[in-house]
């Protein structure tokens, strides 16, 4: 299951990469929660593919042109929970986006319920001037 | 000692303050790595990420609230729990002491290798760690 849980959270950051929103929501539930670190310009919790795309989304890919996610690597934690850990990169107002992230998603039945960030917020606020 | 109970005793040796003991389970080539571009390894980083935490913080507790390890790896999902009451010297500057309690979400994920952690990535929210302070973005900017 855990090996399952794996290929799903890769196949969201693939479909993210490729730029395939639809991709990405057909593997979370309709009413996923999404928690964004409080410090980082769009943080709070969203659920849901509209609220998301509107506040996280949307402002991310307007503020980081060529904006990435790219998981140096995905490890399961155990038989509901992915950790993904990698580095943001895009460029902002201000400079280059370096920031490092860890995500943790939660899967059940298949299909990602939860996401949770912890990010260098301050590397990416300070490029994006917010 | 295993994955977990090498990480479970970073926990307390970190809590009880207790620099030596802490220290002594990192390899001597022990890579860290945090927030802000803080990348290292051997000695020096971890004591220069000792104090850093410990000396402007020095009530300060880690609370875990989920710890998974396997053979070679742990991660840890905890709080840092703590009084602000001496300069913290980050990366980018220093915050002088605001007398204010934080309580910040983290994580590490670690690589170990024997009764040592070999590699000690942390992870959490600075913009958070700063509005809880009270003070600006600007304080210990980093670029």
């Amino acid at each position: 299951v855990s090996g399952d849980n794996v290929g799903i959270v890769r196949s969201i950051y693939e479909a993210f990469g490729r730029g395939d929103v639809d991709a990405v929501f057909a593997a979370m539930t309709e009413n996923i929660e999404w928690d964004e670190s409080p410090g980082m310009p769009y943080g709070g919790v969203y659920h849901g593919r509209d609220e998301i795309v509107t506040k996280v989304f949307g402002p991310i890919l307007t503020d980081v042109d060529g904006f990435t996610a790219d998981p140096a690597e995905i490890l399961p934690l155990d038989d509901n929970r992915v950790l993904a850990q990698g580095q943001h990169a895009g460029h902002g107002a201000r400079g280059p986006v370096d920031a490092r992230f860890i995500h943790i998603w939660t899967i059940q039945d298949g299909m990602v319920m939860r996401y949770q960030q912890l990010a260098d917020t301050k590397r990416f606020c300070d490029a994006v001037g917010k | 000692m295993n994955a977990c109970e090498l990480m479970e005793r970073s926990i307390e040796r970190w809590n009880a303050h207790d620099e030596e003991g802490w220290s002594a389970l990192f390899a001597d080539d022990a890579t860290l790595t945090g927030p802000g571009g803080v990348r290292g390894s051997g000695a020096q980083i971890v004591a220069m990420f000792y104090g850093l935490w410990q000396q402007s913080f020095p009530d300060n507790q880690v609370r875990v609230v989920r710890l998974v390890a396997e053979d070679g790896q742990a991660v840890n999902e905890a709080v840092f729990e703590g009084t602000h009451t001496a300069t913290l010297s980050g990366p980018g500057g220093d915050v002088p002491a605001t007398g204010r309690s934080v309580s910040i979400p983290f994580a590490n994920v670690c690589e170990i290798s024997g009764d040592r952690f070999t590699d000690f990535t942390l992870y959490f929210d600075q913009v958070e760690l700063m509005t809880q302070l009270g003070v600006g973005m600007d304080a210990g900017r980093t670029t």
